[in-house]
């Protein structure tokens, strides 16, 4: 009696709008992956076997291979240009600390075909040299392959920890640094010593994102002839005709990947950081000296050259071939049909994110937690799989519907939802609820709830609370989460071209049509122009940083 | 309490309603973007169309469509996407699906449409005469458009063609450490494999690829266009490719790049036994097709003499139709042999080149 | 007549099988200041916390002017329990100035009102001409009444003050003991000071619970 007493006051007590509507979202977004969880429970079909002698073992050693490297490098790089631009002045030091984010709005895939073509023989790196009468060992400039398939991912994917580790640095370290450096520990001893555990859970954060990205890939990797999981899921399915194991590659793949991330979370399960005072103090960056700062402002520099310029002025030069044969006026509408599609979903993912975010940090319970893994689950899976998801629901959908539509007179069963955007956009929220949620749970982990609890106790209501104090404190974490979201749906391929509807064409697909035909010159405009549209947004986000005082 | 929700429920409401109306404005948008509609005057009140599935997207796909509309007052819609991928939207919409045709590359996957159920046969004198039985379905449930040849490219400088005969051939020993070719993902490689078990049998062909395999010059890797360019480069003698991809590189837009086609020449393997392979693309017609009349009429239209000619001018692809005006290009390759090949075995047996590429460790 | 009273409360945190606080019952009256001694981890910050219903007891009730606030059927959401709190490390909101700070607690009122209400505040806390600044341009103790001037703004039945003097320094401690001592009195509150140091509870406080 007692119990059930209490579990009806834990309901009463738990049961708000937010709790509500956070159902609600992870419906939306976990409903399209039920398909792909249901796989695992159908008998396996003879492939099956096949699929688990032949190219499981190899191609999930590749997987972890290409993860383990490309984690290795990002983090790495992405740390070290972090702590380099929060703590330390140098020259062009505010030019590269957002220029450094622009990698983020060049497609993988794009900047895979673009190194591979100027690092071939027809390339612009061995014309050169062979016009001085060298001529190189084409082997030398072997980029197909594990080791390029890693500078690729490394180079478009670094800014995701970069981003996350230097906010972190800039605004929460100050305190904790100069203390470090009071205690008489040199540069090197503060950075692993201090700063580097400190941002853990914000490395944990991007990383994480990068991770995703790399399991879920197929263009790099297929282009590259690095075999992963990915791979296997498309070999079974185009190859093998065979839909069925592949969505039960990729259930195992999804399982897997939200399982590494619950067991990293348990790991830090008792290290919250979220930082003891009120008094956030940033870090006041020091002048380097000499030689040392042109050091670092070369170091920050070549990064930027390798993983933005050299890419971007490659295409510049060859969209400038092509760009009479390939421009047409209705580029125009391709852009603001790619913008408004992306801006809307990403509306949408934000609303969520903060939603099941804050439910997730006001009442943690294992309840929320599993919702809060779940909802990002959608981006580690290939794309074309939570399409199917997607498609598999909307069609559901549509029938369920039948006899609304036959009552509006649309026909008999017609496709209404999914011959529309609205499947898009639900595919998009499902695939990209996770950048923006680990961009809003990173915000909140680092205010802590202590502001919110001062406010529940001043009368204020969970969403009072959330408008007038939590909302202007994560303001930041939003605003990068639109960001990394919005220049993630500009970029993405898969879902939209399989859940379009008629005639509907975005940057990426038109960059796609070109670049899957090894027409990288004629993919240099619409790439050009996705990357334009993603830097206005990360400039955008930079001057809107400026203004609320970073 | 009340407060906050229905605070939240008027965001929620407005946000669902934003999303609805660009849903809808966005896909009514789409309709006039994708070509310019020419409304023929005897046009009846409702808009006739044709809806389209399509795996292949070329641009001369889209020029051929809009001369389709402005000669018929037909419009073409379509949604591209992988092969497979539109298989599957197919099946699962079943009666509900608006397409009408499914257009892609390579007979296998063809096959596979028909096996999945969702093609019907179409019945169409005009296609019968124009479109030779071997490029069609045997039950017409898919029809040729045009066919790629795959073959064996080769150093003018270190090769002399009479070294060439077969695909056989390059696993031996001759071409040790000589052969280029992309990985086994490649629909056009696990094609040809497929192919070739039905002419040799699996175990003769499961010794090839490991010969091939064997004789590499490298790792498989990049695409056709960089086998070619490797063999420009020195990194192997031999490699297959597609002829389209050969053609392109000839026109590409860069000078560097066809300067290295011009060091390699092409070679149509199996002349003197069953014949060089072909890729094949095709239309089907779906089997829940509600606009079943212009379909046949857009499949006539693309098999008839001018499409035809378009499809070899502006693509390099060999025309099904005999009739067909074929660019300067495709004259100097003459012609050649083809394998005749049964189209549904080249579907069965493309499981079985898969296999049989992963136990030869083909990349 | 008692204005706080906790019945039998029991407390564990998730996952923890130990309870932190175990059938605890007393009662605070009006206007009493009472003080919680006892050692870290005796469970003195999360009295304070359950009192003002950021925490859920697993046993027990407790009532508040009269109201059940928690019992086994019943939560009252802190935003509605009338309790005012003061943090160990105050929780002042950085992004809002002194007087924001004040007069956040004061949604309900009409803006004539909240103003005077936050010149009384100032003016009891002795900060007027500070209403302009922003938390980080005080000084500790200045924060410290910021923080007891918001609390105190919406005038809660009880206010809750958790280590009140942990962040100052000796010489500040012994005026501001003092100060607040009058506050308490000048504004007739009912108060709960949990702390460590048997010298506060001397100072100010009626009476003293010990928790162990």
């Amino acid at each position: 009696m007692a119990e059930r007493a209490k579990l009806i006051r834990a309901l009463k007590k738990h049961t708000n709008s937010w709790l509500i509507l956070g159902l609600l979202g992870a419906a939306v977004i976990l409903l399209p992956l039920v398909p792909i969880i249901l796989g695992l429970f159908k008998a396996p079909n003879e492939n099956w076997q096949h699929i688990t002698q032949y190219l499981l073992a190899g191609y999930l050693l590749n997987s972890l291979q290409l993860v383990a490297l490309t984690g290795f490098f990002t983090v790495t790089l992405g740390v070290c240009l972090a702590w380099l631009i929060a703590a330390y002045d140098f020259p062009l030091r505010r030019f590269f600390r957002w220029a450094l984010l622009l990698p983020l709005a060049v497609p993988p895939y794009i900047a895979a075909y673009t190194y591979s073509t100027m690092f071939s023989y027809t390339g612009i790196v061995q014309k050169t040299l062979r016009s001085f009468d060298v001529t190189p060992n084409p082997k030398w400039f072997g980029v197909l392959s594990m080791r390029g398939a890693v500078f690729i991912f490394t180079l478009c994917l670094f800014p995701y920890v970069y981003m996350i580790a230097r906010s972190f640095f800039e605004r929460q370290s100050g305190s904790y640094i100069e203390n470090a450096m009071l205690l008489g520990r040199g540069p090197a001893a503060v950075f692993f010593r201090v700063a580097l555990p400190l941002a853990r859970p914000a490395i944990a954060g991007g990383v994480a994102l990068v991770v995703f990205e790399v399991l879920g890939d197929y263009g790099v990797t297929s282009y590259y002839g690095v075999h992963t999981i990915s791979t296997a899921i498309f070999q079974t399915w185009f190859g093998m005709y065979d839909v069925d194991s592949a969505i039960r590659l990729a259930a195992y793949l999804m399982i897997g990947t939200v399982g590494l991330f619950l067991v990293e979370r348990w790991v830090r399960r008792n290290r919250r950081f979220s930082s003891s005072t009120s008094k956030m103090r940033p870090l006041a960056p020091r002048r380097l000296k000499g030689g040392w700062s042109w050091a670092a402002g070369l170091f920050c520099g070549s990064v930027f050259a390798w993983s933005f310029l050299f890419p971007v002025v490659q295409l510049g030069v060859w969209a400038s071939w092509t760009f009479e044969s390939v421009f047409t006026p209705a580029f125009g509408e391709l852009i603001i049909r790619t913008v408004s599609l992306a801006l809307l979903a990403t509306v949408i993912i934000m609303f969520f994110a903060v939603i099941v975010a804050n439910l997730h940090r006001t009442n943690a319970n294992p309840f929320t937690s599993a919702l809060s893994r779940w909802v990002t689950a959608g981006y580690s899976v290939p794309g074309a799989i939570v399409a199917i998801g997607v498609l598999a629901c909307f069609i559901g959908l549509d029938r369920v519907l039948a006899p609304f539509y036959a009552v509006l007179g649309l026909g008999k069963a017609p496709l209404v939802l999914s011959m529309s955007l609205v499947m898009l956009v639900v595919a998009y929220v499902v695939r990209f609820m996770a950048t923006g949620f680990n961009a809003v749970e990173a915000g909140f982990e680092r205010v802590g709830t202590k502001f919110t609890e001062v406010s529940r106790t001043l009368g204020f209501g969970m969403t009072r609370t959330f408008l007038r104090v939590d909302l202007p404190l994560i303001k930041g974490a939003i605003f990068s989460g639109i960001v990394l979201t919005f220049v993630e749906i500009v970029k993405e391929l898969p879902l939209a071209m399989l859940l379009r509807p008629f005639n509907f064409e975005t940057l990426a697909t038109k960059a796609y049509q070109y670049a899957n035909d090894e027409k990288i010159f004629e993919a240099a405009v619409p790439s050009l122009l996705i990357i334009g549209v993603s830097m206005i947004a990360v400039y955008v986000l930079n001057q809107v940083g400026k203004e609320a005082g970073e | 309490m009340m407060n906050n929700r229905s605070l939240l429920s008027g965001l929620a409401a407005a946000l669902l309603s934003v999303s609805l109306l660009v849903g809808c404005s966005g896909g009514s948008k789409a309709v006039p973007a994708a070509t310019t509609p020419a409304p023929a005057p005897t046009q009846p009140a409702k808009e006739q169309v044709v809806n389209l599935y399509s795996a292949r997207n070329y641009p001369v796909d889209t020029v051929l469509y809009e001369e389709f509309t402005k000669q018929t007052g037909i419009k073409v819609n379509v949604v591209q996407g992988k092969a497979e991928e539109l298989i599957e939207r197919l099946k699962r919409e079943g009666e509900s699906t608006p397409a009408d045709l499914f257009v892609t590359v390579d007979g296998g996957v063809l096959n596979n449409a028909k096996e999945s159920g969702v093609l019907q046969a179409m019945t169409s004198a005009t296609i019968e005469q124009t479109v030779p039985k071997a490029l069609r379905d045997k039950d017409n449930q898919w029809v040729g458009l045009s066919t790629r040849a795959r073959v064996i490219a080769y150093s003018k400088e270190r090769v002399k063609p009479d070294q060439l005969s077969t695909y056989e051939d390059l696993a031996s020993a001759q071409w040790k450490g000589k052969v280029l070719v992309r990985s086994s993902t490649s629909l056009y490689n696990q094609s040809l494999v497929a192919a070739l078990i039905d002419t040799n049998g699996e175990q003769a062909v499961q010794t090839w690829a490991q010969g091939v395999v064997a004789n590499m010059a490298r790792k498989p890797e990049g695409g056709d266009r960089d086998q070619v360019k490797a063999i420009a480069a020195g990194v192997g003698d031999v490699a297959i490719i597609n002829t389209y991809y050969y053609g392109q590189m000839l026109i590409s837009k860069d000078a560097e790049e066809v300067k290295a086609a011009e060091k390699v020449a092409l070679f149509f393997p199996n002349q003197k036994t069953n014949g060089t392979h072909i890729n094949i693309s095709g239309a089907g017609l779906t089997k829940h097709s509600k606009n079943k009349e212009n379909a046949i009429k857009l499949v006539e239209f693309l098999t008839g003499e001018a499409a035809q000619a378009k499809f070899a001018a502006e693509n390099f692809e060999f025309p099904v139709n005999t009739k067909a005006q074929k660019p300067e290009l495709l004259k100097t390759w003459g012609e050649f042999k083809t394998q005749q090949i049964d189209w549904v075995k080249l579907g069965t047996n493309n499981k079985k080149a898969l296999e049989l590429l992963t136990k030869a460790a083909w990349q | 007549m008692s204005v706080v009273d906790v019945k039998n409360v029991s407390f564990a945190y998730a996952g923890n099988r130990v309870p932190v606080i175990q059938s605890l019952s007393f009662s605070v009256d009006e206007r009493a200041i009472v003080g919680i001694l006892g050692a870290s981890g005796s469970g003195k910050s999360t009295l304070l916390r359950i009192i003002a219903g950021l925490e859920t007891p697993c046993e027990g009730s407790i009532t508040i002017a009269g109201r059940t606030v928690v019992d086994a059927r019943t939560f009252v959401q802190p935003e509605n329990r009338g309790v005012g709190m003061v943090f160990q490390d105050y929780g002042l909101f950085p992004h809002l100035t002194v007087a924001q700070n004040i007069t956040f607690g004061l949604h309900r009122l009409p803006r004539e009102q909240r103003q005077k209400r936050l010149a009384a505040m100032a003016e009891l806390v002795q900060l007027e001409g500070y209403e302009g600044r922003f938390p980080h341009e005080l000084s500790g103790g200045q924060q410290q009444r910021v923080a007891l001037a918001r609390a105190l703004a919406p005038q809660p039945s009880i206010l809750l003050m958790d280590e009140p003097f942990s962040n100052l320094d000796a010489a500040l401690k012994q005026s501001i003991r003092q100060e607040l001592s009058d506050i308490l009195r000048r504004a007739k509150m009912t108060c709960l000071l949990v702390t460590h140091d048997e010298q506060d509870v001397e100072a100010i406080c009626d009476r003293t619970l010990r928790l162990s």
